[in-house]
């Protein structure tokens, strides 16, 4: 057993015109990551993520993925283009073409050392003989791989490699120590001498240079990119119709086919009857297949339309009248009657439940289910001249290209893939699941032309390789005060993903055991594979034996996990998500004064205003005026904030193109900010650079942060710190921009429209920032897009909703039924 | 021979009356923003607007829509815009589809805002209830919250 080695493979090229192409395979070794004797070897031949880096300064990451609704091509380049510190204004994203070079062998890597070779890359491994070099030919999308392993091992390796090399280059020429210099927005900078590189310039040197061993990776804390809500690339030609999905190939000259399959798993053709069909228009051809019939047309409604005259005798077989009850009650006998194999033995099982004071029992059963992606299975062959070309939305583009040349007849290189979207994946769309690829093929062998083959969705839910049905037995074993000393669970195979069935749960005798669940059905990975039934299975027992046991399902969970840290924390955050079980109300002041939360969830960004909708129609108009007059009226006049303010002003303040309200947590909750403070500022400054900017720093900014919002705001001579009455700033200005601060929802009393870069309770009242990019778009367009908002109407409703005011007579009483409403009781 | 404008632009095809129009767009005329997902009008992939109208267009043969006036998702900004040649290249519904980043695979989402626009189009300010009566497309993906939430933006705004 040979561990993985350190060594990485890079491969850097200079490019025509004086740029740099950075090619990286990455295998960064930890205990956790052994793998086998040939993943080692083969992982040292391999190249899996490029960046390329042109003299203009653009980036361009090759991702090789397929993006099927996930945000791949984004969330990859996100991680090359963060470690890298890019500009991401100046990021291309390309889908790497389906040839060996981008092969993503991370994925086996990744796999390997977590759980051994998975389940749907074994059928490859096993019924071949060639070597697991040769296997790493493979591009998949799957298993939840691509930003773990690919993104992780591969895009970051080669952003923070490119980033190392490109100061390197830097350095050099300036004749400085590399570590004196800095990187940002695709920038060296030696902040001594004040210089700076783009990394354009430095690019076709950096070509030159000896990649490094082991780049350096950003420290979360460090992430500029990462972490954010950046807009996905793909969406704008998903709006527009312009988005090419498999199905959406036009190749020139192209016909169709549309096809029967066997109507019992596994069974042959026996004879076909034409009947009329080939006499209707545009019929080209019927094509007889081992397991199918298919008639070819030139359109895809008219060979559909004829496949209903055609006539087909398919084998009989034992399966004929297989039911699905047939099927369950296979299951039943096989855990009945068999032990199984192992998947867990801890303790002595058998021993617990003979000296249990009680032993319960619970089994679980789902059924077969099929991926049913929106986009119909589909493949588009062409096979002419010794070439072939292949368009289909797949998860595995070099695999498929491998399988169609073999079918076809045809030598690898000369086969090219087509990429284009992918109408949902879910597993449907790996490698093993052939059907309609195999078949595309084998009717395209008989024409010179496109053939594009479709199933139809009933076909499409009738011959799918499903989510397997399941049968599962439980039994828990308590003592006599109540406590669990054994679990017991027999499954119905297969076992697909290795520790789906395990549990977490400090439980001293286990014993886990899958017996045989067999049957002529097609099974494969289905959207989380195992999990989507073994998580069910799971956990509904807990909670039936913390039901036995009389303990709150969330406690009794907390309790038998003192050792998993990580799946207390996930408890945690769900239940506090969800405000489960705290039986306590959040009391807080409120964002305008004199009104208090009194909240189950939580208060600010996180209270249940949050959740809540706002219907500005079912809101009574006179009322919401009424109040809203009242209260802002006497704010403003009054120059009441929730901080102390300075006195209010004789003359309006000079206007400005909008005011940003800092805060004092600007560093602080990962959870719900989107931009920091700075890239608030910077972003503001730079949009709006023609009129002034005003800055509020928060009474308790501490002196570090005041410090760091000073020094950011001295770069841009229109941007002011000013201490004047919130109500003076957000009167003089056009917008309002902040994270999620009290200052700024007192300025919807002025009307004025809002951007939070935060998650917040009142974003039903402002334009939410995910991004700078969105930032730029708000800043923009927000008095027109705010401009006919019910300010009256949601001021209304938010404080009338949740908060409450102790000034007036009915408080009592409207607090307690406030309580008893929140607290069920 | 079937005739109906598509786009604003006269078609006249040879093809059978009872061809539907989803595949007279996308295989005759090879406009295949429109999306075939089930064929038997239960998911909406393949919704166009006939007459300003929501039609699922994979029952509706060519023959019910001659004369008609018939808008696909890659026409839906251009119709709009009409004469006017500097209005945007999305319609608000698209930019709200963006905005809200909608879309996950993106399949059944041509249909999901031709059918969003048409509700619009005859109900500015639609409730949640009647969101979910209009709307009954299907999206294997789930972005159902964000199609309601792009709803309710351009409603309330």
């Amino acid at each position: 057993m040979k561990k993985i080695s350190r060594r990485r493979f890079l491969i850097t090229s200079a490019l025509v015109g004086g740029g740099v192409l950075i090619g990286y395979s990455a295998t960064r070794p930890s205990r956790h990551r052994l793998a086998n004797t040939e993943l080692a070897q083969s992982g040292e031949h391999y190249v899996t993520s490029l960046l390329k880096i042109e003299a203009d300064n653009t980036v361009t990451v090759y991702v090789p993925h397929s993006e099927m609704g996930q945000g791949v091509h984004t969330s990859l380049s996100m991680m090359a283009a963060d470690e890298l510190d890019a500009d991401w204004e100046l990021v291309n994203i390309e889908q790497a073409p389906a040839i060996d070079l981008f092969a993503n062998g991370d994925i086996i890597k990744g796999f390997a050392s977590e759980f051994g070779v998975p389940s749907f890359l074994e059928g490859l491994i096993s019924v071949s003989a060639i070597k697991v070099a040769e296997l790493m030919n493979m591009q998949i999308t799957g298993g939840s791989s691509s930003v773990r392993f690919t993104g992780e091992f591969g895009m970051r390796t080669a952003g923070a490699a490119a980033r190392q090399m490109l100061i390197e280059c830097a350095a050099t020429r300036w004749g400085v120590a590399a570590d004196e210099c800095t990187t940002q927005l695709s920038h060296v900078h030696h902040n001594a001498s004040g210089r700076s590189l783009a990394y354009g310039e430095l690019a076709a040197e950096a070509a030159l240079l000896e990649p490094p061993e082991d780049p350096v990776l950003k420290d979360p804390s460090q992430f500029n990119i990462m972490g954010k809500a950046i807009s996905r690339v793909d969406i704008p030609a998903k709006v527009d119709g312009s988005a090419i999905y498999g199905l959406d190939a036009k190749p020139a000259g192209m016909l169709y086919a549309a096809i029967r399959f066997a109507p019992v798993f596994g069974t042959k053709l026996v004879s076909v009857d034409a009947g009329d069909a080939l006499n209707r228009r545009g019929i080209k051809r019927i094509v007889e297949l081992e397991d199918s019939v298919a008639v070819v047309a030139d359109s895809y409604w008219r060979a559909k339309e004829a496949l209903k005259l055609v006539s087909s005798v398919f084998e009989t077989s034992a399966n004929d009248n297989t039911s699905s009850a047939d099927i369950y009650a296979g299951f039943e006998r096989s855990l009945a009657d068999e032990n199984g194999s192992k998947v867990i033995e801890e303790g002595d099982t058998e021993a617990a439940m003979e000296l249990a004071a009680d032993v319960i029992e619970g089994n679980y059963r789902v059924p077969y289910l099929a991926h049913a992606a929106m986009e119909p299975m589909n493949c588009t062959v062409h096979i002419h001249d010794d070439k072939v070309d292949v368009w289909t939305s797949t998860q595995d583009a070099l695999g498929i290209k491998a399988r169609v040349a073999k079918i076809a007849g045809i030598a690898e290189d000369d086969a090219t893939f087509h990429h284009s979207y992918l109408g949902g994946g879910f597993g449907r769309r790996l490698p093993f699941n052939w059907n309609v690829i195999d078949h595309a093929t084998l009717i395209a062998k008989e024409f010179d032309v496109p053939v594009k083959t479709v199933l139809s969705r009933e076909d499409d839910m009738q011959q799918d390789y499903y989510r397997p049905a399941v049968a599962s037995n439980f039994k828990a074993a308590f003592d006599a005060e109540g406590n669990v000393l054994a679990w017991h669970n027999r499954f119905t195979g297969p076992v697909q993903t290795p520790g789906a069935s395990h549990i977490p749960y400090a439980i001293a005798n286990q014993s886990i055991r899958v017996v045989d669940g067999d049957t002529h059905v097609p099974i494969a990975a289905w959207r989380s594979v195992d999990h989507s039934q073994q998580t069910f299975f799971t956990e509904s027992f807990v909670d039936e034996i913390a039901h036995r046991a009389g303990k709150n399902p969330y406690q009794f969970r907390m309790e038998l996990l003192q050792q998993h840290p990580r799946h207390r924390k996930v408890l945690e955050v769900a239940a506090e998500a969800a405000g489960y079980g705290q039986n306590l109300l959040h009391a807080m002041p409120a964002y305008v004064w004199g009104f208090w939360y009194l909240d189950e969830v939580g208060v600010y960004w996180n209270s249940s205003l949050r959740f809540a909708r706002f219907c500005a129609d079912q809101i009574d108009a006179d009322k919401a005026t009424y109040f809203f007059n009242g209260v802002s009226g006497h704010m403003l006049r009054e120059n009441v904030s929730k901080s102390p303010q300075e006195a209010r002003l004789s003359s309006p303040m000079r206007p400005a193109a909008a005011v940003i309200y800092c805060q004092e947590l600007e560093n602080g909750d990962d959870r719900c900010h989107y931009l920091s403070t700075e890239e608030m500022i910077r972003t503001t400054a730079k949009a709006q650079r023609e009129a002034l900017v005003y800055v509020k720093l928060h009474p308790d900014q501490s002196k570090a942060a005041r410090r760091h919002i000073m020094a950011v705001c001295n770069d841009y001579p229109h941007v002011k710190i000013s201490d004047a009455s919130v109500h003076d700033l957000s009167q003089a200005s056009r917008v309002v921009v902040t994270l999620n601060s009290a200052a700024a929802f007192e300025a919807l009393m002025q009307k004025k429209p809002v951007i939070t870069c935060a998650r917040s309770d009142f974003w039903h009242a402002t334009l939410s920032a995910r991004s700078t990019g969105d930032l730029r778009e708000a800043l923009k367009y927000g008095p027109e897009v705010m401009a006919s908002f019910a300010y009256e109407k949601f001021f209304y409703w938010f404080l009338g909703r949740n908060c409450l005011e102790p000034q007036q007579e009915d408080f009592a009483a409207r607090a307690w039924a406030r309580i008893r409403e929140k607290a069920y009781l | 021979m079937a005739t109906f404008k598509v786009n604003g632009i006269e078609q006249n095809l040879d093809v059978e009356p009872e061809m539907p129009l989803l595949w007279a767009l996308r295989d005759e005329l090879g406009m295949t923003g429109t999306k075939f997902g089930c064929g038997i009008a239960s998911c909406g992939a393949c919704t166009v607007h006939v007459n300003g109208r929501a039609v699922r267009s994979c029952t509706t043969p060519v023959s019910a829509v001659e004369g008609q006036d018939i808008t696909t998702i890659e026409g839906l900004a251009g119709m709009a815009a009409g004469a006017n040649t500097s209005a945007p290249s999305l319609t608000a519904v698209q930019q709200a589809w963006i905005d809200h980043q909608v879309p996950q695979c993106g399949y059944c989402q041509s249909g999901m805002i031709m059918a969003a626009s048409a509700l619009l189009a005859s109900n500015p300010n639609p409730s949640d209830a009647e969101i979910d009566s209009n709307i009954t497309n299907v999206c294997r993906c789930g972005s159902y919250p964000r199609v309601r939430k792009a709803i309710r933006s351009l409603a309330t705004a």
